[in-house]
């Protein structure tokens, strides 16, 4: 039973995975990125409620939100060459697997972060919209100047969760052979015979960073209600 | 070379098998979100009431799981049920094989865990949220602090927190699709067999999907309905949302 879990293992097998976190930072990046992107889009067109892809943008909501994560992976892995395929006559089937992870990452955040988006903006009373109109702002002046600097104080809190809850998803990229933190936890663990420790490691190494990532989310929020705070004085 | 056309028939199959597994998914997530109920509203006590050691204790297990992907958590337990389950049957004399154990709670057992941080959470920002004369009250009455939490406090957190337990029920409910990873056999792991001895797994993803998608819109209106039907005050479960930590509920 000692034998188990060893805490020498465990540090010796640490610096190996922390060298394949880059790769859950890079998915992490670039879906967040891509998600904004994609996000401000949705945001938009449920927003002015653009006829048919308000329509379109609530169903892929509501799929987004309704399915698991696991299966949005797969179905992107799968089905996403087959898509291209018959709609291009490309085939993209033999693509870095990391490519087909990162789109389904990225596709699941826009649809999150377009809820965001569109929830902080909407938070914002309209009397501010108002007031920004009565001094002789334009429309988009008055979204700048007025309606965004709030709206970004609003979003942070969901925003934060959004992120960790993005950076614990990354946990199903192994499943696709993704060699991320838990991949390479797989990888170490499988050639020593000892998969136990490697994957207490992720878990510790998962874990300091939700809480970091907390952190720091917690600091900006708070210096935002003093500068905000400030402002109103 | 992979096959570009969705078979239409295996998706049906896929369809019926998935559905035919529905009671095991529904029994996991239920159980799950029923056992992280029943704990939740302790350790959330124990947090509130600030319990000297226990509450410390808490806080850092908590902390521990909200941090950990319920993916970990589930390679973790089920490596050490494989590792252990041989020596408990030995140790009680059970007449079984390890094979045959049913596996379902195992899931259950990760499930609630995942969820018992959110759920904690819910619980705890409703009982921030109901004001303190409320419990001078019950005290001026001569309640002791049991009939008072009893009679007072629960009544009006559960109300106030259930918009937020109703979002469990869903990612609850989500979540279970990653215990077919451990070979419980639930609507994935059905869909999945349907098709894999075709190797056409697309159609077996895309029938989870749907009864996963279905479902999960039919849950949250009941989520819609349950939590207006017992809503007290609006303002009261806004508060509790507002007070209470933001956890996403089993983030994966």
């Amino acid at each position: 039973m000692n034998d188990f879990l060893s805490v020498s293992r465990m540090i010796t097998a640490f610096p190996k995975l922390l060298a394949s976190l880059s790769v859950t930072f890079e998915i992490v990046a670039i879906a967040i990125l891509v998600g904004l992107f994609l996000g401000i889009f949705i945001a938009i067109i449920r927003m002015f409620r653009i006829p048919v892809l308000n329509q379109v943008m609530t169903v892929y909501i509501s799929f987004m939100r309704g399915t698991p994560l696991i299966i949005q992976l797969y179905l992107v892995y799968y089905g996403l060459p087959m898509l291209v395929y018959n709609l291009f006559g490309v085939d993209i089937n033999g693509w870095n697997k990391l490519f087909f992870i990162i789109t389904a990452y990225a596709l699941n955040e826009a649809a999150f972060l377009g809820e965001i988006i569109r929830g902080a903006i909407l938070a914002v009373p309209e009397l501010q919209t108002e007031a920004g109109y009565s001094t002789g702002m334009t429309y988009f002046q008055t979204f700048i100047h007025v309606v965004f600097p709030q709206a970004i104080r609003i979003a942070i809190p969901s925003f934060s969760t959004d992120l960790i809850g993005l950076f614990q998803g990354t946990s199903l990229a192994f499943l696709l052979g993704a060699v991320d933190v838990i991949g390479k936890a797989r990888i170490v663990g499988n050639n020593s015979g000892h998969v136990l420790d490697t994957y207490v490691d992720a878990a510790i190494i998962f874990i300091v960073i939700s809480v970091l990532l907390e952190f720091i989310f917690h600091k900006i929020q708070k210096r935002g209600d003093v500068v905000y705070g400030k402002l109103q004085n | 070379m992979v096959n570009y056309k969705i078979d239409w028939s295996l998706l049906k199959l896929c369809l019926i098998n998935g559905l035919r597994n529905l009671p095991a998914t529904i029994t996991l997530t239920l159980m799950a979100v029923a056992i992280s109920l029943c704990i939740g509203m302790f350790t959330a006590l124990a947090r509130y009431y600030k319990t000297p050691v226990i509450s410390q204790i808490l806080t850092i297990f908590l902390t521990v799981l909200k941090g950990t992907p319920v993916m970990l958590i589930l390679l973790i337990t089920s490596l050490i049920y494989n590792n252990n389950i041989g020596k408990i049957i030995e140790y009680f004399n059970l007449n079984i094989k390890p094979a045959e154990v049913n596996l379902i709670a195992l899931g259950v057992f990760v499930l609630s865990l995942c969820l018992l941080s959110s759920s904690t959470e819910a619980f705890r920002g409703a009982l921030l949220s109901i004001d303190k004369i409320q419990f001078e009250a019950g005290y001026s009455v001569g309640l002791t602090t049991t009939q008072l939490l009893r009679k007072i406090v629960i009544p009006q957190v559960i109300p106030a927190s259930m918009p937020m337990l109703m979002n469990n029920l869903v990612a609850s409910f989500k979540a279970s699709a990653l215990v077919y990873t451990i070979g419980i056999v639930e609507v994935m792991y059905g869909s999945l067999q349907a098709c894999a001895k075709y190797y056409s797994y697309l159609e077996g993803y895309i029938a989870a999907a749907i009864i996963f998608w279905v479902l999960s819109v039919l849950m949250s209106f009941f989520g819609g309905w349950a939590s207006n039907a017992v809503r007290i005050e609006k303002v009261k479960s806004e508060r509790a949302q507002g007070v209470g930590k933001r956890v996403e509920p089993c983030a994966y």
